[in-house]
């Protein structure tokens, strides 16, 4: 028993995964649901990728539909051009598209590296016009490329991502962010978004960890994408513009930035959410803009209020605590031991 | 030689045509650099209020001098209006929307701005007043054709060059000269020393919303002469454009915003002239190039981080 | 452990109320639903009004008639609408939850090339039958044997183009400027470029710009002035299309204007401006002044208040050649509706259709010519192969 308390998510994480297999073997969810459900987890992915960056470390990337981008295409360009994996028999075609997924997330990393490495270096919101920019430009790109289908898109993309792979990849992407929170890594990054400039004076290699947390998220986003090209079959250059981009910064923002349970829940909650909305026809994104407008107003700290799961068992104090409330408590302490010390004074 | 004077006169044509869209990326990124300059915010809906302002011209137009022809007073009072009541709206939006969220990060207002402009969008499209039919925008300025040697100029885009520089030569000298356009330096020096100082920062903060807003309908306004075609969604690339066209110039200085308006237009359309296909891609990448060099933007002054 | 269950608990209700929410429905045996994907939000609202409203009319024409009758029983139909937002991934959601929660008989829909791509792999794989209004691209029909469309597709649109431009117009030199973001865009410009140079013509200018959102196009048309065409085709979605053709004018380009189906809409000559637009000629698929069109085009401008676009009209065509189908299927289920569709050889406003093998129609491209800010028939043209 006492075991089981302590390790939990090891029975519970398998036990989400028979149960929704269960759900979907009796037919309670349909193609439609496990459609959602499949979009859902690939969300998560990308959230929680944007908050390694955005909410772990600090800085500010606005186009990571990008990365996704290039995972996506990588991935689909192995798997269904190279290799024309779907007449392949079951083992192989595993294979391919484990190592297709992983190719198009170390791609996605190499050109987050390439971004990462002069812009990272400056201080300010460069990172964010960069990588807006990135986005734009890997869309001119893919645009006028002949063999991923240029402007009609590619299509036939074998559908190999289904509900056990995406599950997986979600509790891998939950456990990276994790561990990476955990690590010495993700102090360093957590040191650097609160303030940088003393992080730098305790002898923090600032840059080098701003593009390690950068690149990692990067190969999330990529491995993301990969999951996408796969379940969606068809990918167009259109589908990853900045609007797709700016999604998931909502997703973060609205769940709880800075928390993994949070990134979980706002990419799980907003994606289901427009589907809800349905039968509201034309008012449907009337009502999703202004139901964001108050999450934001009323909710700062985001929807799931910047707490942690407990199973993530996360050891490092701050982050269970880590929402935009706690972002402002913050401040308002360094503004208060800083007139503590002019009073002193 | 033949060959190379006909490239002089299509670069001077292609000028023209840059300067007349920067003009409009300018008035809009002045918006952008004075907001962000003040309560260090990036407004995503700025585009937006682009949009309300040419609805709100076309609507004056429609209702009060349906199928007249105006004149250039007329004209631009009718622009003033929709300034104005373009104005009203962002200062009822600030005061709504953003000012609960003053004191957080500013990542978290953009979110907040983010969730402004998809309400307005929808919310415009889903109205019967407006709906999704495209509208035609009013001519507010006949174009006529004209010629300086064998360069074929368009009377309209010079009129918009030069009152859009107008605009911005006033509105300089009201920052620069009247008491509330140094509170709003003041304040967006130091929020709270200021404060202390006597200035009414609410009212500093309207202010300046007021102003941006106004702008951005006086460039939808400019807009919609140019490209008359009006649709809920006209705001969204152009307000990112703006944006950019702020970061370019060095954000917070309205001096900047308008340079980078300008190289933006100007960069955008001799791309088109030479790869067309790659035009929106590459006009970031010259700006990527820009800022690596320059990363405060070309007037920006570097900042000095305090602990 | 209490968070523990707590987490499960939270999860399970997350779980239950979006499987509550959209609760599956009992079908009744006389009743059927078929589904219809638009773009009611996004850049192409526009479409989707045109679609609604062509529905509408479907809609009324049953329930005046009582219903659909199959061999005698009186069938309710009842069309489920739903947005797609001009994104390929909605159009797929659009499609699962058409298939699975309202349990469709068939999808009509949507009405460009991307969405019905992305969505007709969808219904390819349920066995669902899929056509789409407009979704002109030759790769459509290509997904499945189950995807069809009602208008024709673009190399044959662009060949009309051509053909018509060089034989009827006299033209010799021609440009091009297209939108290279967009499918259907790029696809016309291509096969208008082939089939004009093939014939013996030139495109002397080809001026790519990119994505539905530029809105100045001065440095493409001043090449394009520059290189002095006798016509220029425009074959952009209808969004691009006013700024368009107004910067055309406003540079001095003085040449024949030039277009595709995406033109037919009749607020267009009023949005680009009646002087700019008179004399234009573009290729549809349809001739709201054909005989057959007759009571069809009465009919919907009585109930919507404008004339028929090309798009409503392949919409309208769309749901009678599925209703005809219901109506001649030897079982009412996908494949029964699916082979029965194969058959169909029905009359419909744009004149009698037939599908080839590949699922397109058979029919003639019709180019009409504005005047006075309504579209006239100029004459049709079958391209030589």
């Amino acid at each position: 028993m006492k075991w089981l308390k302590n390790n939990s998510e090891k029975v519970a994480i398998p036990l989400v995964f028979v149960a929704l297999w269960l759900l979907k073997y009796f037919g309670v969810i349909n193609n439609y649901l496990l459609q959602i459900l499949m979009l859902a987890g690939v969300n998560i992915i990308m959230t929680e990728s944007l908050n390694l960056v955005n909410g772990v470390t600090g800085q500010n990337s606005i186009g990571h539909a990008g990365f996704m981008a290039v995972g996506a295409y990588i991935s689909a360009l192995f798997t269904d051009i190279i290799f024309n994996v779907s007449d392949m028999p079951l083992i192989p075609q595993t294979a391919l598209f484990l190592l297709a997924t992983i190719i198009g997330g170390i791609i996605a990393a190499v050109f987050g590296y390439l971004i990462g490495m002069p812009t990272l270096r400056l201080r300010g919101d460069y990172l964010a016009i960069v990588t807006l920019g990135f986005g734009e430009v890997i869309r001119a790109i893919i645009r006028i490329t002949p063999f991923v289908g240029a402007a009609r898109g590619m299509m036939g993309i074998p559908k190999l991502a289904n509900l056990f792979w995406i599950y997986l990849f979600v509790i891998l992407a939950l456990y990276v962010c994790r561990n990476f929170i955990d690590s010495s890594y993700g102090r360093a990054c957590m040191a650097i978004r609160d303030n940088e400039i003393a992080a730098n004076t305790l002898g923090i290699n600032v840059s080098r960890y701003k593009i390690i947390a950068f690149v990692t998220s990067a190969f999330m986003a990529g491995v993301a994408g990969s999951m996408f090209a796969h379940t969606m079959r068809y990918l167009h250059p259109d589908i990853f513009s900045y609007i797709k981009s700016t999604d998931f910064l909502v997703y973060l923002y609205a769940g709880g930035v800075g928390s993994i349970s949070g990134a979980f829940l706002g990419g799980f909650v907003l994606t289901i959410l427009p589907e809800i909305l349905r039968f509201m026809q034309e008012w449907r994104l009337v009502i999703y803009g202004a139901l964001l407008l108050i999450i934001i107003l009323f909710r700062p700290q985001g929807l799931f209020g910047g707490k942690e799961f407990s199973w993530l068992k996360l050891k490092t104090g701050g982050i269970h605590q880590m929402g935009l409330k706690d972002l402002l408590g913050r401040k308002k302490m360094i503004k208060k031991e800083a007139s503590a010390e002019e009073t002193s004074q | 030689m033949k060959y190379k004077e006909a490239g002089l006169v299509t670069f001077l044509q292609l000028l023209v045509y840059g300067l007349q869209l920067g003009s409009i990326y300018a008035l809009l990124a002045i918006g952008y650099t004075m907001v962000f300059g003040i309560i260090r915010m990036i407004n995503m809906a700025h585009g937006d209020f682009l949009m309300i302002g040419s609805y709100a011209v076309y609507f004056l137009v429609s209702i009060f001098f349906a199928d007249q022809m105006i004149g250039p007073a007329i004209a631009l009072l009718v622009v003033m209006i929709a300034a104005g009541i373009t104005g009203m709206i962002g200062v009822g939006v600030e005061r709504i929307a953003y000012k609960p969220l003053r004191k957080r990060s500013t990542i978290s207002t953009m979110i907040a701005a983010i969730g402004v402009s998809l309400f307005t969008q929808n919310f415009f499209r889903a109205i019967p007043a407006i709906g999704p039919n495209p509208r035609m925008g009013p001519k507010l300025l006949v174009d006529k054709l004209f010629f300086i040697g064998p360069v074929q100029l368009s009377m309209a885009r010079i009129i918009v060059i030069i009152l859009s520089l107008i605009i911005m030569a006033i509105l300089y000298a009201v920052v620069m000269n009247t008491k509330i356009g140094i509170q709003m330096r003041a304040v967006s020096c130091d929020k709270d020393a200021s404060s202390l100082m006597g200035a009414d920062v609410n009212r500093v903060i309207s202010t300046t919303f007021f102003i941006g807003a106004g702008l951005a309908a006086i460039s939808g306004a400019f807009y919609a002469n140019s490209y008359p075609v009006l649709t809920v969604t006209m705001g969204a690339t152009l307000g990112n454009k703006a944006f950019i066209a702020a970061v370019i110039g060095g954000i917070g200085d309205i001096r900047g915003a308008v340079l980078g308006g300008y190289i933006m237009g100007v960069i955008e359309i001799m791309i088109s002239a030479v790869y067309s296909e790659l035009a929106y891609g590459f006009s970031f990448v010259a700006l990527i190039i820009i800022l690596l060099f320059k990363p405060e933007g070309l007037l920006g002054k570097p900042m000095v981080e305090k602990v | 452990m209490k968070k523990f269950i707590t987490l499960l608990v939270v999860f399970c209700t997350l779980l239950g109320t979006c499987i509550g929410a959209v609760s599956a429905q009992k079908v009744i045996p006389d009743e059927l639903t078929i589904g219809m994907i638009s773009t009611i939000s996004g850049e192409q609202a526009l479409d989707g009004v045109n679609m609604t409203d062509a529905i509408r009319l479907v809609q009324k024409e049953l329930e005046e008639a009582g219903g659909l009758n199959v061999d005698g029983k009186m069938v309710k139909i009842k069309w489920q609408i739903e947005d797609c937002e001009a994104k390929p991934e909605i159009a797929v959601n659009a499609a699962q939850k058409l298939i699975e929660q309202d349990k469709v008989i068939a999808i009509v829909g949507p009405n460009n090339s991307s969405d019905t791509i992305a969505s007709a792999e969808i219904s390819q794989s349920a066995k669902i039958p899929h056509i789409t209004n407009t979704g002109t691209n030759e790769a459509v029909t290509k997904v499945g044997d189950y995807v069809f469309r009602a208008c024709i597709i673009d190399p044959f649109q662009g060949k009309v183009v051509a053909q018509f431009a060089y034989d009827d117009l006299n033209v010799r030199k021609a440009a091009v400027i297209y939108n290279n973001a967009d499918t259907y865009s790029a696809g016309l410009a291509k096969a208008f470029i082939d089939a004009f140079t093939h014939l013996g013509g030139e495109v002397v200018a080809n001026e790519a710009f990119s994505g539905a959102d530029v809105k100045d196009f001065s440095a493409q048309l001043t090449k394009i002035k520059n290189a002095n065409p006798e016509a220029v085709f425009v074959p952009t979605h209808h969004t691009n299309v006013p700024l368009i053709l107004q910067q055309i004018r406003g540079m001095g380009i003085e040449s024949t204007l030039l277009g595709c189906d995406s033109w037919d809409y009749a607020v267009l000559p009023e949005l680009v401006g009646l002087d700019i637009i008179e004399g234009a000629y573009y290729v549809t698929g349809f001739s709201p002044d054909a005989e057959t069109a007759k009571e069809f085009v009465d009919a919907f401008t009585e109930l919507a208040g404008y004339r028929p676009s090309f798009c409503s009209a392949m919409a309208y065509e769309a749901a009678h050649i599925v209703l005809n189908a219901i109506q001649n299927a030897e079982t009412i289920d996908g494949p029964g509706v699916r082979d029965a569709m194969m058959k169909t050889s029905l009359d419909l406003p744009s004149g009698h259709v037939t599908f080839d093998e590949n699922r397109n129609p058979i029919k003639a491209g019709v180019v009409l010519q504005v005047i006075d800010g309504v579209a006239q028939y100029v004459t049709s043209v079958t391209p030589a192969e």
